[in-house]
């Protein structure tokens, strides 16, 4: 049996294109044939998971695809349509369940891998405390802010990121009854962090990411992110022992002209009058990091 | 033959320029000049004083005779049967040498003139390999574009547009006619005429030097291509053994053709330009990475870096080392090299949105031949240094877009809104239109080339960000490189280059300029209200000075006064008894 790191790579769908889907696939295939002539990783498996409303893939599409990936040295892919928007925490987590491999790769499936993207990944992972290493997205990037030199940062982005075993081991996956489609990534790369691993982000590890901007410079966002990211948010600042902020924004989004936003905090009182809300963590402030509204230092501000 | 075709020689006519190729470039092992539908035999005196022996060839009977009783050698010979044409040329020709072959005003008479000049091309490569020497009418000259215009096809006795011509041609078409009967041209001396046969009447404006219409139309016919006052062609080729392969369309040219410029500097940039490339939504475009004074060693890195991008990418891409020269001549190697429908810019640091190729082409399609032009979008940029001490860079600030979001014309003429990321040109507009990168430039030569080819073919706007510029807050950029003399001294070409012709504004402009004027007559007159109020106070403000200094001279004067010393003891006790009513609230 190979040394070499074994790669368990997972990506959850939900309402992409087969164009997207094979253009996300092309580029796995080609960052793995590279890394594997290379001889840096061993075995590597796909896993696609499908939140869609109708399947994405048949089973023709799948043979299709795992035919072309073996060429490239993928040696397995999995699909796994889920019948159901489980979001996107709850979703890898079912991917979870069937990878085992050394090293599981999270990936957004409006993605693209640079051809470097899992060599540039692993560089850091030599060090034993190294957790979880996130690529850097272009043409956005993420306006957290990280030491270019270290690469250390508060939490990494599950856009694409390379977790090591140990980290599900020890923490197990996302907390999907918190975090249905945001902040889930920036939990994850807490708790890792309360559990003693080192978050870094890897500039040299690229990552192309298909965000949009509209005309005047502002992200693209859907309706959707309205309530989830302020469900998110409320979410974090409680489970992070932060009983000052969720009071704060409880005020703030019940009077917001977003019905989706006072839907939101209304929900989370729910959930709190019933007990509902997880158990509280990192009481004095060691790893999570609130700023406004950000949870790191931001470098800049999108649409500022 | 009519005797309208009796032509003699003259200096500084088409015969004196066939002449000059013939001396300087048929064969020196032979003697004999065939003078392929020769006429009356303009050329035949000279060629008999250079020492050589002449040998005509005309359907005409009464020339022919003319020559035969100057004492040449004239054969009738209808070239409308080339293979019988051809026997008897090679017939009369016999063992002798041949020198060279000219054929002056022939090939527009012709209708079988690629047959003629194949059977020719077999002979001089039969006879040592010597040179053609041919002369046609040159159809598109300015004055024939300027005629067509206005809807005129004035045929006349002799001239460009001659009643018994039957074959026109442009210099295109002389070069495929030819290529494609295996010659290849090696020397031209075009005869030129600035006034052609065609040159009337006199009184319209699209003929006439110095006239708005006829400049425009000039500076389009030069720029497109060689020959705006040629009249004829004058040429020599050379028959090949092999011929030339004509250029036919390619069916398989990608919509796009994006260029590349590096230097090799910013490897940590370049590679996010081409993983932005490599993210398309759509395939059907082709890269060209110019590398502009790149080291060999760094070539082969930049070779590695793209072959490791999928085949989709790296088939599509061209690693093209070019030396020397400014910023523009690495595009000018690029368009010469494209093949697609459009042709965009990227520089190595400029990074694009995965729709930035299938916006050009949705646009392309609904408005064919437009500039298209995008909403530019920048960021701040600085070098970095990444882990293991490589080079990078980090952003730091959000994408702005502080250009107009509507390519306004006017606008752009002032001062450019749109970098190069956020556009694409047909690549007619090069290889048509004849534009290029001015390479005598050092900068905005991007802004040059936009201007040029959004004045001629237009623009289609497209609301969407699809590109990053990249502004370097720190490091090396063009802002930084280049001088602010080399930035103004390119900004004065750049307006002067386009002031030298009339400018062709789109649609709409007038408006446009009558709200600038409006603008500025309204401004005119809100300056001239506030210098007059400003006129206005400052009189005032003089007034109050002089009654003030008056004051003041006549307060001094009583102060003196002998009253005001007197009274002095008074006024100190008011001074008390104030202060003592003060004292008692």
């Amino acid at each position: 049996m190979s040394n070499l790191p074994s790669i368990g790579i997972q990506t959850v769908l939900y309402r992409q294109g087969l164009p997207d889907v094979d253009r996300l696939v092309r580029s796995l295939g080609n960052a793995v044939r590279l890394t594997q002539r290379i001889g840096e990783i061993g075995s590597v498996s796909l896993i696609i998971g499908d939140c869609s409303p109708t399947a994405t893939l048949t089973l023709e599409h799948v043979d299709d695809l795992r035919r072309r990936l073996i060429a490239s040295g993928i040696h397995d892919i999995k699909y796994d349509y889920f019948g159901q928007n489980l979001g996107s925490a709850a979703g890898h987590n079912r991917l979870l369940d069937v990878n085992d491999s050394r090293y599981v790769l999270f990936i957004n499936p409006d993605a693209f891998a640079s051809p470097f993207l899992l060599s540039e990944l692993l560089l850091p992972h030599h060090d034993s405390r190294v957790g979880i290493v996130e690529a850097r997205q272009v043409p956005l990037e993420h306006p957290k802010s990280f030491d270019p030199h270290s690469g250390e940062t508060s939490w990494a982005s599950t856009a694409g990121c390379l977790v090591r075993r140990e980290v599900i081991d020890a923490i197990g996956g996302f907390d999907a009854t918190s975090f249905f489609l945001y902040c889930d990534d920036v939990d994850f790369s807490w708790r890792a962090r309360l559990a003693g691993f080192r978050v870094l982000l890897q500039p040299g590890a690229r990552l192309f990411h298909d965000k949009r901007l509209t005309s005047d410079g502002m992200m693209v966002i859907g309706d959707a992110e309205h309530y989830f990211a302020a469900e998110a948010a409320l979410m974090l600042a409680w489970k992070y022992s932060r009983g000052d902020l969720v009071d704060q924004w409880l005020d703030a989004l019940s009077r917001s002209d977003l019905p989706l936003q006072v839907e939101a905090a209304a929900n989370f009182v729910r959930r709190r009058d019933d007990g509902s809300l997880p158990p509280q963590l990192d009481p004095q402030g060691e790893v999570a990091e609130f700023h406004g509204i950000n949870f790191a230092r931001h470098r800049f501000e999108y649409g500022a | 033959m009519p005797e309208r075709y009796r032509f003699q020689y003259q200096e500084r006519s088409v015969f004196e320029k066939a002449i000059g190729l013939l001396s300087r470039l048929r064969n020196p092992d032979g003697k004999v000049v065939i003078d392929l539908g020769c006429g009356y035999g303009a050329i035949a005196e000279l060629v008999r004083d250079a020492g050589l022996t002449y040998l005509g060839f005309d359907v005409d009977a009464a020339a022919v005779n003319d020559l035969r009783a100057r004492g040449f050698e004239a054969t009738i010979a209808d070239l409308s049967d080339g293979g019988r044409a051809a026997t008897m040329i090679e017939h009369q020709l016999g063992s002798r040498s041949l020198t060279a072959i000219v054929m002056i005003d022939v090939l527009e008479h012709l209708t079988n003139g690629a047959e003629i000049l194949s059977s020719m091309q077999r002979l001089a490569l039969a006879r040592g390999g010597v040179p053609l020497i041919l002369a046609v009418p040159n159809i598109t000259h300015v004055d024939m574009a300027g005629k067509l215009l206005l809807g005129r096809w004035d045929v006349t006795p002799t001239g460009l547009v001659d009643d018994t011509h039957v074959a026109f041609f442009s210099a295109r078409r002389l070069d495929w006619v030819t290529q494609s009967a295996g010659w290849v041209q090696i020397a031209e001396d075009d005869f030129e005429l600035p006034e052609s046969d065609q040159h009337f009447p006199g009184d319209v404006a699209v003929l006439q030097s110095g006239a708005p219409l006829r400049e425009l139309l000039y500076e389009v016919r030069d720029q497109a291509g060689a020959g705006v006052i040629v009249n004829e062609f004058v040429r020599a080729y050379a028959p090949l053994a092999v011929p030339l392969s004509t250029e036919v369309a390619d069916p398989n040219s990608p919509f796009l053709s994006v260029l590349v410029r590096t230097q090799a500097a910013r490897q940590a940039t370049l590679e996010d330009t081409l993983l932005s490339l490599a993210a398309q939504t759509v395939c059907d475009f082709e890269v060209i990475v110019l590398a502009h004074d790149v080291p060999r060693q760094s070539l082969s890195d930049l070779q590695y870096l793209i072959d490791a991008f999928p085949e989709e990418l790296s088939a599509q891409t061209r690693l093209v080392p070019v030396d020397g020269g400014g910023r523009s001549r690495p595009l000018n190697v690029g368009i010469d090299l494209a093949r697609g429908d459009y042709v965009a810019i990227l520089d190595d640091d400029d990074v694009v949105f995965a729709h930035w190729v299938e916006t050009f082409r949705e646009m392309a399609r609904r408005r064919p031949g437009r500039v298209i032009r995008t909403v530019p979008a920048e960021h701040d940029v600085r070098p970095a240094t990444w882990s293991a001490s490589r080079q990078g860079y980090e952003v730091v600030s959000a994408p702005r877009c502080r250009w107009a979001s509507e390519f306004d014309l006017l606008e752009h003429l002032f001062e450019n809104q749109s970098p190069p990321c956020s556009w694409a040109v047909p690549r007619s507009a090069f290889r048509d239109l004849g534009i290029r990168f001015d390479e005598a430039l050092p900068v905005l030569e991007d802004w040059d080339v936009l201007l040029r080819a959004a004045l001629w073919c237009g623009v289609a706007d497209v609301k969407e960000v699809t590109s990053i510029w990249r502004r370097w807050k720190l490091g090396d950029s063009s802002t930084s490189v280049h001088t602010e003399f080399e930035w103004s001294h390119a900004r004065s070409a750049v307006v002067a280059k386009l002031d030298a012709a009339p400018l062709l504004l789109p649609e709409r402009s007038l408006t446009a300029l009558h709200r600038l004027f409006a603008s500025e007559r309204q401004a005119g007159g809100e300056i001239a209200r506030l210098r007059s109020a400003v006129d206005s106070l400052k009189a005032e403000r003089d007034a109050l000075a002089i009654r003030c200094h008056e004051a003041s001279r006549e307060l001094e004067e009583f102060r003196r006064s002998t009253s005001w010393k007197a009274t002095a003891p008074l006024r100190m006790l008011g001074r008390w008894a104030r202060r003592a009513a003060g004292h008692g609230h």
